[in-house]
């Protein structure tokens, strides 16, 4: 299967998660190729999943205070702090045919090219169903999906460094997601790449650009105009607007 | 008279699963229902159908019939939950009503 894959390039949140639909939306029209994109998020923002609820999850004013745009993806799961200097996001697409049907196996198979990246780095994880990625039982990487229309999009973050300080300021997190876990603090259930590996970042992305290339033929291309004209068209008119960040 | 109207919510981490919580408005029936948390929905709109579908629903909540009707919900609509059980969402409902 040929997939086109877009080198890392980073954008606003709110850019980010339009040019996700925006992808998905061409792949269904069928004028896109499946797709693997790998970006960067300027600047710092925290993501929030479909159906989490923005004042549950959120400190706004620290957002406000630190410059944090807050963005709702098109995908479930948790919030997410994508520091600008200290991570790495990708999104894959495709019609859904090529993915396998169950979607706790299609984590399962998009999650082991991650693994094969951070292997080729030194890293050991492995997947922890849902949807994570572990290393010594702490998160490393968090990964979520949606199927609309016809086409997948999965996309996940790989933390390189990570200020958890920060992040938990800006994140409100419950105390019985932490209980469950049973254990005193949750900062101490998150890890980063730099915390086992000397790798710059740039390692780590071209890393997982071949751990994506893995079993498909790749031909490296950017956006098209129409996937940033209409992105920029859904950044505007959805992604940054507060009848989508503050629907739930 | 009327049952006055009241609020409630229920926060639970499912085991194995993800977090859900729940805002309920009621009195002497379901008025309207909220469902947050980090949990998974194929296709995602239907948290909206769900929510509007419990409402109605009469206090005391007669819980295996709820389960139920979610449970044909989601077959109906072919869908996906991934990190809580139709039980899991009723029961937490049930606790935001105490």
């Amino acid at each position: 299967m040929k997939f086109r894959m877009i080198r890392f390039h980073k954008f606003n949140a709110f850019m980010n998660m339009a040019i996700d639909e925006a992808i998905m939306e061409a792949i269904r029209r069928g004028v896109s190729l499946p797709t693997i994109r790998f970006y960067g998020w300027t600047p710092s923002a925290i993501s929030i999943g479909f159906f989490q609820g923005l004042l549950n999850e959120v400190n706004l004013d620290a957002c406000h205070q630190a410059g944090v745009d807050v963005v709702r993806r098109l995908t479930g799961g948790g919030a997410v702090y994508h520091d600008s200097d200290g991570e790495v996001t990708y999104s894959i697409f495709g019609p859904v045919g090529i993915f396998p049907p169950k979607i706790l196996d299609s984590y399962r198979v998009i999650c082991s090219d991650i693994l094969f990246a951070l292997q080729s780095i030194g890293i050991q994880a492995s997947f922890e169903p849902i949807n994570d990625l572990i290393v010594d039982g702490k998160k490393i990487s968090g990964n979520a999906q949606t199927r609309r229309n016809g086409v997948l999009l999965q996309h996940g973050t790989i933390l390189y460094k990570v200020d958890v300080e920060k992040m938990f300021s800006l994140l409100n997190v419950s105390k019985e997601k932490v209980s469950d876990k049973l254990i005193s603090s949750v900062k101490k259930r998150v890890t980063s790449i730099n915390a086992y590996s000397p790798a710059p970042i740039q390692d780590l992305i071209e890393a997982m650009e071949k751990g994506f290339s893995r079993n498909r033929e790749i031909i490296f291309e950017d956006y098209t105009p129409e996937e940033l004209d209409r992105a920029q068209q859904l950044a505007v008119q959805k992604y940054s607007t507060n009848a989508w960040v503050g629907m739930r | 008279m009327s049952d006055p109207v009241k609020t409630g919510s229920s926060i639970k981490k499912i085991a194995g699963g993800k977090l859900i919580r729940v805002d309920v408005v009621y009195s002497g029936q379901i008025e309207r229902v909220k469902i947050t948390g980090d949990f998974f929905l194929h296709p995602e709109e239907l948290i909206t159908v769900i929510e509007e579908s419990l409402a109605g629903a009469e206090i005391p909540l007669s819980k295996g019939l709820l389960v139920e009707h979610l449970e044909a919900v989601l077959k109906n609509n072919n869908a996906t939950v991934i990190g809580f059980s139709p039980e899991d969402l009723i029961s937490v409902l049930a606790d935001a009503i105490k």
